[in-house]
């Protein structure tokens, strides 16, 4: 296909239309300087229409000589009897050729050749085209262009990773708009992310509730809405009122453990060990000694604590009158 | 479920029981050189599990027809043998280990019975006291509505005097052997749940009604029964349901006519958690308080369990009070706090059931 180079008046040149814009980046602040500083080195990509023309690839570069008051542009421009797809093909060659693309722009990229291609055959396209594609990154990116517009801006910010945001699209719109704010607002760790994401989930779907109905939860919004604690701390409230409706039993056990570790007051220094999870039977104790007077001392704390009325208690592993979600 | 799929090994063309299966099920076959090629077809499938439920395969078992059961040291096991008469079930239940546990899961049927007797003379020559059942990778009773041999196993068993053989199942397929002279060394079981979670969990099953009813026919006729309540789903209301269900089984049958009763919570590989999650999108039970156990695999956390079963116990404790009941894969710590004792005291867990089995059986002493 032949483009041929032409002056263009920036006037007849259709911004509005996106069929073929790839890139996510909107900022057209160093773009503005190298060209008000050397010109324009690449000229843009454009399709002749009857009356207009189509920006196939250049849109940034377009936006910016627009902003330095150009009126015309030189441009590579392709006929217009070239084909959608062929057009499609020359913006991913274009772009790709540039920079790396980021997830989304591979996902749009993608989209343009599956409306011409089977998943097999557009693996093959994209790769010639400078995508690396195999079939498993394929299929995460035909499901991130299914993401609503706010989702992929949150992964381009980089406050979501794309795992969590293909679980996000798993939702219904509010809900995975309401776990993206809650994450966009509180920008804990991915892992963090996902732990959250699987308890909300869970406790959805054990208490027959929709996400968004249980982050509307007025004891939640009282820790989102508390100006007085920081981020982080709103974080581990956040994790342990989850954990809370998660696992009751467990969380109240776990309350009730500690509660006895305190009365039974142990020296510093001494840790009691449970068993993980308190599956096992093994208790052990630790602890640090820097001489024999100390370790006198931390001795005789150990055969108190078997004297102590509530030490027993923690080996009867009891639940209060448990009242399980499940 | 439906078997839309006979694949028949050549290995076993000409074997009996491939004749009566096809003329039974009355569908095209497919011959194939080998298990293999079922196994590709099951594993390309978009959901295999469901796949496997609709193919069967004729086979050979090529490896031991007894086995060990696969018990761990962390928890107390029962030493129980397995007769492998088959993989994978025609049932659908969510909690099926089975979905996670075979690589794919595909519906073996062994038809080389010659072997399985064998391997069974074998065992019996050694006079040694077993409980062997073959309800372990697969139902023991869903093949005799197509290919009745749970008749042929009891008569086996009937011959000698050492060791048991226990059919468990969820069906009420005992039609067939209602009148064979079982000399009380089949002992029949069934597995037990509220009626929720069978309506919920246990998809092709037979109802609670249905089971018990199958259970006290075979009273009647004189077999022992064993009961499992395992897996236990807990949830809110569950002991009130479950202490139904245990006033319904003592409705139905005498507790003196029963060997054990084995009580066991839902416990899992972490694997099966996106199996179920998938195949049964209404199902809660990996909702559950769930830590993972010392076997690496997920369990109730260990005081919701014993709080649990402290109460099950008590329930038939009062109907029931001299039933052996023991548990499936639990440790000492669960059975003092709950049954009140370490089965170690009484010569550890298998020597518990042996003694019963014996008694309700009529064992011989072991010979060794
Ligand atoms: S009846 Fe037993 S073997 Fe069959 S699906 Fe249910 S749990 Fe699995």
């Amino acid at each position: 296909m032949l483009f041929s180079p032409q002056t263009i008046a920036l006037s007849i040149v259709d911004v509005a239309d996106t069929t073929y814009k790839i890139s996510t980046s909107e900022s057209i602040e160093e773009l503005l300087a190298s060209i008000n500083c050397i010109g324009l080195l690449s000229p843009p990509i454009l399709k002749k229409n009857p009356r207009t023309y189509t920006i196939i690839s250049g849109f940034k570069r377009i936006a910016a000589c627009i902003n330095l008051g150009w009126t015309t542009i030189e441009a590579r421009v392709v006929d217009y009897k070239a084909s959608d797809l062929q057009c499609a093909r020359i913006a991913i060659a274009d772009n790709s050729a540039n920079r790396s693309l980021n997830f989304i722009e591979q996902s749009i990229s993608l989209s343009m050749l599956l409306n011409y291609y089977d998943d097999k055959e557009v693996i093959r396209e994209a790769k010639g085209l400078g995508l690396n594609i195999n079939a498993s990154l394929l299929e995460k990116l035909k499901k991130t262009a299914q993401l609503s517009s706010e989702i992929k801006k949150t992964i381009l910010r980089g406050t979501i990773s794309l795992t969590i945001a293909l679980e996000l699209g798993k939702m219904d719109k509010p809900s995975a708009m309401a776990l993206s704010q809650l994450f966009e607002s509180l920008n804990p760790t991915f892992n963090i992310q996902k732990e959250m994401l699987t308890m909300v989930k869970e406790i959805a779907r054990i208490k027959d509730l929709s996400i968004s109905q249980l982050l509307n939860d007025k004891y939640f919004l009282s820790i989102m809405e508390n100006g007085e604690i920081s981020r982080n701390q709103k974080v581990q409230k956040i994790r342990y009122y989850f954990k809370k409706m998660r696992n009751p039993v467990i969380t109240q056990f776990e309350e009730n453990f500690d509660c006895l570790m305190q009365r039974i007051d142990l020296p510093d220094e001494i840790k009691l060990i449970p068993p993980d999870n308190f599956e096992g039977t093994k208790y052990s104790i630790v602890f640090n000694f820097q001489n024999p007077k100390e370790f006198e001392f931390k001795k005789e704390a150990l055969d108190k604590l078997m004297l102590h009325p509530e030490f027993i208690k923690i080996f009867e592993k009891e639940i209060a009158d448990y009242k399980s979600l499940h | 479920m439906q078997i839309t799929n006979l694949y028949i090994d050549r290995d076993v063309l000409d074997y009996p029981a491939v004749d009566a299966i096809r003329t039974r099920l009355n569908i095209p076959h497919t011959v194939i050189e080998g298990p293999e090629k079922v196994y590709e077809i099951i594993s390309a499938s978009a959901d295999p599990v469901e796949s496997g439920k609709h193919a069967l395969l004729l086979t050979k078992n090529k490896g031991a027809f007894i086995r060990n059961c696969p018990g761990t040291v962390k928890y107390t096991c029962c030493d129980y043998t397995i007769l492998h008469i088959g993989t994978f079930c025609t049932m659908d239940c969510s909690y099926c280990i089975l979905q996670s546990y075979f690589h794919p899961p595909v519906l073996q049927l062994f038809v080389n019975h010659d072997d399985m007797t064998a391997s069974l003379d074998s065992v019996f020559s050694q006079n040694k006291k077993m409980r062997i059942g073959t309800g372990e990778f697969t139902d023991s009773m869903i093949w005799e509505t197509i290919y009745p041999f749970a008749d042929k196993l009891i008569l086996k068993f009937a011959k000698q005097t050492h060791a048991i053989l226990e059919l468990k199942t969820k069906t009420v397929n005992i039609s067939n052997i209602l009148e064979v002279s079982h000399n009380r060394k089949t002992i029949l079981s069934w597995s037990l749940n509220t009626e929720r979670i069978i309506k919920s969990e246990e998809r092709g099953t037979s109802s609670l009604d249905a089971r018990l009813n199958a259970a006290a026919r075979c009273q009647s006729k004189g077999y022992p029964l064993a009961f499992h309540f395992d897996p236990m789903i807990i949830y809110p209301g569950c002991e009130k349901e479950y202490q139904d269900v245990i006033e319904k089984l003592f409705s139905h049958v005498s507790s003196e006519n029963i060997v054990w009763i084995s009580l066991g919570t839902f416990r899992f590989m972490p694997a099966l958690k996106a199996i179920v999650e998938k195949r049964f999108e209404h199902s809660k039970i990996v909702y559950g308080e769930f830590i993972k156990g010392m076997d690496a695999k997920m369990r109730y956390f260990k005081p919701l369990r014993i709080s649990f079963y402290q109460k099950i116990i008590s329930y038939i404790r009062l109907l029931a009070p001299d039933v052996l009941i023991y548990f499936c894969m639990e440790d000492t710590e669960v059975w003092e706090k709950t049954i009140g004792f370490d089965p170690s005291d009484y010569g550890g867990l298998p020597r518990m059931l042996d003694d019963s089995a014996t008694r309700h059986c009529g064992l011989s002493e072991d010979i060794n």
